[in-house]
């Protein structure tokens, strides 16, 4: 038998976000979840984490800055300036 | 041909032949986004709006290159970012680039939690979004970048990496220990008396 080691803090902490992804083989998903369920530390550190995963990985939403049609006209005409005097600066 | 992203290609082709309608197209869809990263990178709306300029004329002057190998978004954010850097170093600022793991000397040497390593549960739920705003304004210059574009909607991971420049698993780690630095900021602000 090829028992399988168990994780340890440090080893469940590194693998969070895999976890919570989804992306752990079933062997390693299993035998943190038993970490769990004896370390009441882990267990609470998941906790934290989960919900700064998901607070970190909601979108937030968007807005326009307030002159942006005008900004955004004064940039296209500008590089159609310099495309028709044919000396395009270098981007980068 | 075999661009990955033919749409986004004929759509360069279509601004780099001189289509300014169709460059205002894609810079109305995309320019709410792309100034909300370099908002919440340089933390100040005026050198925010600058490097948004910066950016598009860039997009613009470079249009020809683009190859449709990524996305034609994924690849205005990557010259948004580079504009990004641009602004904090002339603002003398550091880039601190941090790979380590925010709770090693919280281990023991087995890897154990130390002895006397408390984890509580966050009891003030109401500050939590204002803490890991907060927290996220601290992390390392690579961490806060990797974040913010995951944090975009409908940016994969995999657009992400080539926007940073950085391999998948790489950034997969990056983003990692900047949500394991976020929640050690987070708990020492959750436990300080306020
Ligand atoms: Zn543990």
């Amino acid at each position: 038998m090829n028992e399988p080691q168990m994780p340890s803090c440090q080893n469940v902490s590194d693998a969070l976000s895999d976890y919570l992804e989804g992306y752990l083989s079933d062997r390693s998903r299993i035998s943190l979840e038993q970490h769990l369920e004896m370390c009441p530390l882990c267990l609470v550190y998941l906790d934290h984490f989960r919900q700064i995963y998901h607070v970190t990985g909601k979108p937030e939403p968007e807005q326009l800055p307030e002159d942006f049609t005008d900004v955004m006209g004064k940039v296209i005409r500008a590089w159609r300036e310099e495309q028709d005097s044919g000396n395009q600066p270098d981007a980068d | 041909m075999n661009a990955a992203h033919p749409d986004d290609l004929a759509l360069a082709q279509q601004i780099g032949a001189g289509d300014e309608a169709a460059a205002a197209t894609f810079f109305t869809n995309h320019g709410g986004e792309l100034f909300g990263f370099a908002r919440k990178m340089l933390s100040d709306v005026n050198a925010a709006e600058d490097v948004l300029q910066e950016a598009m004329l860039g997009v613009l002057r470079s249009i020809k290159k683009y190859d449709g190998r990524v996305s034609l978004r994924a690849w205005s954010f990557a010259i948004l970012r580079h504009k990004v850097v641009d602004q904090i170093r002339k603002q003398s600022r550091d880039l601190l680039v941090s790979t380590a793991d925010p709770e090693l000397e919280n281990y023991d040497n087995s890897g154990s939690w130390n002895a006397n390593q408390s984890i509580e549960p966050w009891d003030k739920q109401a500050e939590l979004l204002d803490i890991v705003r907060y927290c996220l304004e601290q992390l390392p210059h690579n961490q806060r970048e990797a974040l913010h574009l995951r944090a975009i909607e409908g940016m994969p991971a995999l657009e992400v990496a080539e926007v940073l420049e950085m391999s998948y698993s790489n950034l997969r780690q990056t983003l990692h220990r900047g949500r394991q630095s976020v929640r050690r900021c987070t708990d020492q602000h959750m436990g300080a008396d306020s």
